[in-house]
């Protein structure tokens, strides 16, 4: 359904500034029934490759296809369903009539739009502030309204940004609902986040982007099978091991307080707790390793920066 | 069509909905107020001082409102970022820029419409009337915030909205002397018969040839020229405007008009919306 095939971004420097690549190569897809999140650092370009998959940006190079046909087309866009990041609405107009607006932008029938807008603004908890003026809502308010107006249209591909974002712990929640209600409903959805927990609950696959490259996309099993049959072992320093010759010695390893923490297969952990002893650290704890999504993102952003990918 | 006049009516409750509007018409009837005092001390011009009043203060409020708003509408949308909520829409760029500019030559009718009612409710008691060149004039008005709010909506789409505002005040006062420019230019012979200082004549005389002549060709060509538009002496003196001159001013102002809000579009439907 969505394929990004070889997108580049370069953004020109303006008045002297160097230009910046903003995207490298991103090459992937989504199909069918399916919540992916997208995530990444500050900067990784992930905005931009939900402005391009928009076409609202157009890539430098390479192409983004939603069925086959440009998103900078129009047409195109009637099945996308789109929430900007930090939303900002028209300030004079109520939350009614601006769902309104945008559904008769996306050309729907005005019946129909009437009670979809009524439907949603219901199932989001703005149904007492349909009349009020968009300038008296809260920041979490905006955002539902922004869930809203992305959904207004009934439409095949919901893309992003950043929808848990400013929202209180029941917003969250709902936001997640209409996430996983939207793919049961066959809907593939397709958003950004910097909150990983979320990406747990509701995501299928994850594609992990850093410095403009996509590091990997797979499920959210395989993200997090990789810890099996491996322990955390937390070493802390001695008189003959210091914390910097420990990070020399590992530098796979983490400083966590005043322990050296490092990941260890479950059959190399003998001849390594030996070896550890043998140098001269105290082996303070030893235990099954669990891995978060976290973790996972975290080494493969660190492994990328590594091979030259957050330039 | 749909989403043209969605957008425009869109834009239309948007430049209302800031109240400016409702405040102009305030001002508008304050002065005209001021009008009829100061008419106090032109005895037997009444009318005709009203109306130059009337109309000069119609084109002021109007300029103001096309600064406040139309110079500001892209770049504000924009920096907002309403745009990109809109634009991901199933809708061209070209239906977002026109559908704004529609609305606000909407909101601009409505304002000459409403202070021209406002002009016409003070002259009936002292003697005036809905005279021809009275119509004539402010349709001249609103033609030419018409071109001016063209150059807001291009200007806005260039730069910062403090330099919009800044480019369409420098092209509308510019565009005043436009047809000073164009004698300036094509009068080369005339000069020495204006008899002016030495000095004068010098810097006259550079304009004549080479690359400043050209420049000032061009700008001439490139600023609205509201002369085409501007029939409020006749309003005031009460001589009808010829029709020719109505349909050619009228042919101008919407030429200008559709070309500037085309280099509008082809510059908006390029650019990535940040």
């Amino acid at each position: 359904m969505v394929s990004f095939d070889s997108v580049e971004k370069v953004y020109p420097g303006a008045l002297g500034k160097k230009s910046v690549r903003a995207l490298k190569g991103v090459s992937f897809s989504l199909e069918g029934a399916e919540v992916v999140a997208y995530v990444g650092p500050n900067g990784a370009g992930k905005t931009t490759s939900l402005n391009i998959l928009m076409g609202l940006h157009a890539p430098t190079s390479g192409r983004v296809l939603i069925d086959g046909k440009s998103p900078q087309e129009p047409k195109t866009r009637a099945s996308i369903g789109y929430l900007p990041e930090r939303p900002y609405f028209y300030e004079q107009l109520s939350a009614k009539r601006f769902l309104m607006l945008c559904g008769r932008l996306s050309g729907m029938d005005r019946s129909l739009l009437q009670r979809r807008a009524s439907s949603l603004l219901d199932e989001l908890g703005l149904a007492d502030a349909a009349h009020r003026k968009l300038k008296a809502f809260s920041r979490g308010m905006l955002q539902r309204l922004g869930m809203a107006q992305a959904l207004i249209h009934d439409p095949d591909l919901l893309v992003l940004d950043e929808p848990l974002g400013g929202l209180d712990p029941l917003g969250r929640q709902l936001v997640r609902r209409m996430i996983t209600d939207a793919r049961a409903r066959g809907k593939t959805v397709f958003y950004s986040s910097h909150i990983l927990s979320d990406a747990e609950l509701i995501a299928d696959r994850v594609a992990v982007l850093a410095g403009g490259k996509l590091v990997k996309l797979a499920s959210l099993d395989e993200l997090t099978r990789s810890t099996e049959g491996k322990r955390e072992v937390s070493l802390a320093p001695s008189a003959d091991l210091s914390m910097e010759k420990m990070q020399a010695r590992w530098p796979e390893g983490t400083a966590v307080g005043d322990v050296w923490l490092l990941t260890v297969d479950e059959e190399g952990l003998e001849q390594f707790l030996s070896q550890a002893i043998a140098d001269g650290a105290y082996i303070r704890e030893v235990r099954v390793a669990q891995q978060t999504l976290e973790d996972t993102l975290v080494q493969l952003i660190r492994g990328s920066s590594e091979r030259g990918g957050g330039e | 069509m749909k989403v043209i006049s969605a957008i425009a009516t869109h834009s239309f409750r948007e430049i209302l909905g800031t109240r400016i509007l409702y405040s102009i018409i305030a001002y508008a009837a304050l002065v005209m107020l001021f009008a009829i005092l100061a008419s106090q001390w032109t005895i037997g011009e009444e009318v005709r001082f009203i109306t130059d009043m009337g109309l000069g203060a119609m084109l002021f409020l109007g300029l103001v409102l096309v600064i406040t708003r139309g110079a500001v509408t892209l770049s504000r949308e924009i920096e907002k970022k309403t745009v990109l909520v809109m634009l991901a829409r199933p809708i061209h760029r070209w239906q977002f820029v026109v559908g704004n500019f529609l609305g606000m030559g909407l909101v601009l009718l409505l304002l000459v419409f409403s202070l021209l009612l406002v002009l016409v409710l003070i002259l009936l008691p002292m003697g005036g009337a809905v005279s021809w060149p009275l119509l004539g004039a402010a349709w001249g008005v609103f033609l030419e915030l018409l071109m001016i709010s063209a150059v807001a909506l291009l200007a806005s789409n260039l730069s910062s909205p403090v330099l919009a505002t800044l480019i369409t005040l420098l092209v509308f006062l510019a565009g005043h002397m436009a047809s000073n420019l164009h004698v300036w230019i094509s009068q080369a012979g005339d000069l020495k018969d204006l008899h002016l200082p030495e000095s004068m004549l010098q810097v006259a005389q550079a304009y004549q040839s080479g690359p400043a002549h050209w420049f000032l060709q061009a700008a001439y060509y490139l600023l609205p020229n509201m002369a085409h538009v501007n029939f409020k002496m006749n309003a005031a003196d009460a001589i009808s405007i010829p029709g020719a001159r109505l349909v050619a001013g009228t042919v101008y102002a919407f030429v200008y008009s559709i070309i500037a809000t085309w280099i509008s579009i082809a510059i908006f439907g390029r650019r990535d919306m940040r």
